[in-house]
């Protein structure tokens, strides 16, 4: 039986992931709506001041 | 689909203190008293200062200890506490909603009431969101709250699960529980992942990885041993002083390795990078992929409660059911005894590879010798699923079909999955702006983006942003979600608990149950079946305008529901007398 899978097994499907960036109709959508979305990003260091006290 | 199920959510605070945020809540409907918490069960180990059973505070002296003094502080990777410099806070409230809000690790943490099926529970969490989001502004409109899981500077922090499933001795759940849950929890992050941009813990335990799938040359694979073998050497110097050159040599070596943008990574997971251990008690430090903390506020003859703490923080509606209805589903496979048979050569290592496999093919090695990708090893629990769920009930269905078809396009191309799956959406979404501003995933405007996905804020969150542009799959509507903030499901003991200080005076409240006081007695009233205490069973009492004694005969003669006059609590594993129900008559209202 697993022979019989083994031989099935093409591995996994070789995707370029620079091409995902583009695909998709949502991204395309969110592409027209990029100024509005940079607009929205803090311009401060924000990621770098968020540091929390560790948890579970 | 039918299982008691619940999201406990320690959310990221910016600019305030968790306490004032859960303090300031004005749905608050009582104190929480965990009436389940019983010296003896301190005493045993069982129970630590935050109600929770397990080891997260080291031994009993270490826990009493912390009571006195405070909690632990757990950005030390030693196993003995050390106290820090925030103290233990009393900030704990159940809610209207039969939520459970409060403080923990210094997050201020939101967990769901008991729901019974992944669609309500669904619900219940984005109704969190709601809650600490509201709580917060009312503190000072400046503090953020970010349901994330990681501050992308090495500290982690939780976003559990937790499933009544039916008891098994440790082991049966060491034998048949724990290799059939396995394979399905570190590769079902390819739809619950919420994504992450770099590496945390390059020095925990295990240490860092590439994906085997993407090593190229001899070369790559010789220098990834190299770095796993002083990574690992580190650990153990980390904490050791007369080691600290070594200490500061190997962190030099990993931030060249830095510049050199290895650490550019887009991770699927905020959590992979923070487990070291396959099963286990502990929550704080080497986390175990299984953790153990069978507390099931319930029956435990009968029930035990999974407790999960492998999963992200889900902003999309689509992802967060897919999280907890295909883990339901999986439990049931397991209950009875259909689930599939998978085994990794290192779950663990899996688990981190899948996470930071930048390639996305998601190839994964078996013991057997053969390899997998996760999407497979996922398609083996949907078939079986399939197989004999199929046809059960709506949710269930609906639960297939989405699994498929998020498989199925996770093969083919996930950036389909924009909106519904939130690694996906994240990706897509400073990949964007990274094009804008020709920008690298290290950018600080980027990493602000990625944080800011989280924000719970309506206006200042960019899932929201998108969710507001009709980008999101919704599965619920926004007025179920605020019907949630101050109502209780109906079909579960949540609802009974949310509702009864309405008609009598509460003196405390748990998960299990609550006392009420009559005629300067307390009488306690467990609901040890979580599936009693529902409208349809008690719905009466909120109806009429009854005595106390009648509300108390009411519940007392309620399936699954033990009504007593002792105010000392007895364990659930010990079947209360018969002797202790309440039989009193007297007009006391």
């Amino acid at each position: 039986m697993a022979e019989q899978e083994q031989e099935k097994y093409q591995g996994p499907k070789q995707r370029d992931p620079s091409q995902d960036y583009v695909k998709g109709r949502k991204t395309k959508e969110i592409k027209s709506l990029i100024e509005q979305i940079d607009g929205l990003v803090e311009k401060d260091n924000l990621a770098d001041k968020y540091r929390q006290q560790g948890g579970q | 689909m039918k299982r008691i199920m619940g999201i406990e959510t320690e959310y990221g605070i910016s600019g305030g203190e968790a306490s004032s945020v859960v303090n300031a809540y004005q749905g608050k409907k009582q104190s929480h008293t965990n009436i389940s918490r019983t010296n003896e069960s301190i005493v045993n180990g069982l129970t630590d200062i935050g109600g929770h059973i397990g080891g997260d505070y080291g031994s009993l002296q270490d826990q009493l200890e912390l009571y006195q003094f405070g909690t632990p502080s757990v950005h030390t990777r030693v196993s003995t506490p050390v106290i820090s410099s925030f103290s233990f806070t009393a900030a704990d409230d159940m809610l209207d909603n039969g939520a459970r809000f409060y403080v923990d690790m210094g997050h201020p943490e939101y967990s769901t009431p008991e729901c019974s099926n992944p669609k309500d529970l669904v619900i219940a969490d984005k109704a969190g969101e709601l809650v600490v989001g509201r709580a917060a502004k009312a503190v000072n409109p400046e503090i953020r709250i970010f349901k994330n899981n990681s501050d992308g500077q090495g500290h982690s922090y939780g976003t559990h699960e937790n499933y009544l499933m039916n008891r098994v001795t440790s082991d049966e759940f060491k034998e048949r529980v724990v290799p059939a849950l396995l394979p399905f929890f570190v590769t079902r992050q390819i739809f619950t992942g919420s994504g992450k941009i770099g590496l945390e813990n390059a020095f925990q335990h295990g240490g860092y990885s590439s994906s085997s799938s993407t090593r190229s040359s001899p070369y790559e694979s010789q220098r990834d041993d190299t770095f796993l073998a002083l990574e690992n050497l580190g650990y153990h110097f980390l904490d050791i002083p007369e080691f600290r050159d070594v200490k500061k040599i190997l962190l030099r070596l990993c931030g060249e390795r830095e510049q050199r943008g290895e650490q550019q990574l887009f991770q699927l997971s905020q959590r992979a990078d923070f487990f070291t251990e396959l099963v286990g008690l502990q929550t704080t430090y080497d986390r175990p992929l299984i953790n153990t903390r069978d507390e099931p506020h319930a029956d435990q003859s009968k029930y035990m409660r999974l407790h999960v703490i492998n999963g992200d923080a889900n902003m999309c509606e689509v992802a967060d059911f897919l999280k907890v209805g295909t883990t339901s589903l999986v439990l049931d496979l397991i209950e009875d005894n259909v689930a599939p048979q998978v085994e990794l050569s290192d779950p663990i290592k899996v688990f981190r590879n899948i996470s930071r496999d930048q390639s996305r093919c998601w190839e994964l090695d078996l013991v057997e010798g053969r390899r997998i990708i996760a999407v497979d090893v996922q398609r083996k629990y949907l078939e079986a699923a399939k197989t004999h769920y199929q046809g059960r009930d709506e949710i269930t269905d609906e639960l297939l079909n989405r699994w498929e078809f998020t498989l199925d396009q996770l093969d083919r191309d996930p950036m389909q999955l924009v909106g519904s799956i939130d690694w996906v959406t994240k990706l897509a979404l400073i990949t964007q702006i990274m094009d804008k501003n020709s920008l690298n995933l290290n950018d600080q405007k980027i990493r602000n983006a990625a944080l800011q996905y989280h924000d719970v804020d309506r206006d200042k969150g960019l899932f929201y942003f998108l969710q507001g542009k009709g980008l999101v799959s919704r599965l619920v509507d926004d007025e179920e979600i605020e019907t949630a903030v101050s109502t209780a499901p109906i079909d579960t003991r949540a609802y009974l608990r949310s509702r009864i200080g309405e008609i009598v005076d509460v003196k405390s409240v748990d998960w299990e149950g609550f006392t009420i006081k009559s005629k300067g007695k307390n009488v306690l009233v467990k609901i040890r079946e979580p599936f009693s205490g529902r409208k349809e069973q008690v719905g009466q009492i909120f109806e009429g305008d009854l005595t106390l004694d009648e509300i108390v005969k009411v519940l007392s003669e309620t399936e699954g529901i033990e009504v007593s006059d002792q105010s000392i609590f007895t364990p659930s594993v010990y079947p209360a007398s018969k002797n202790t129900k309440y039989h009193r008559s007297k007009k006391s209202k």
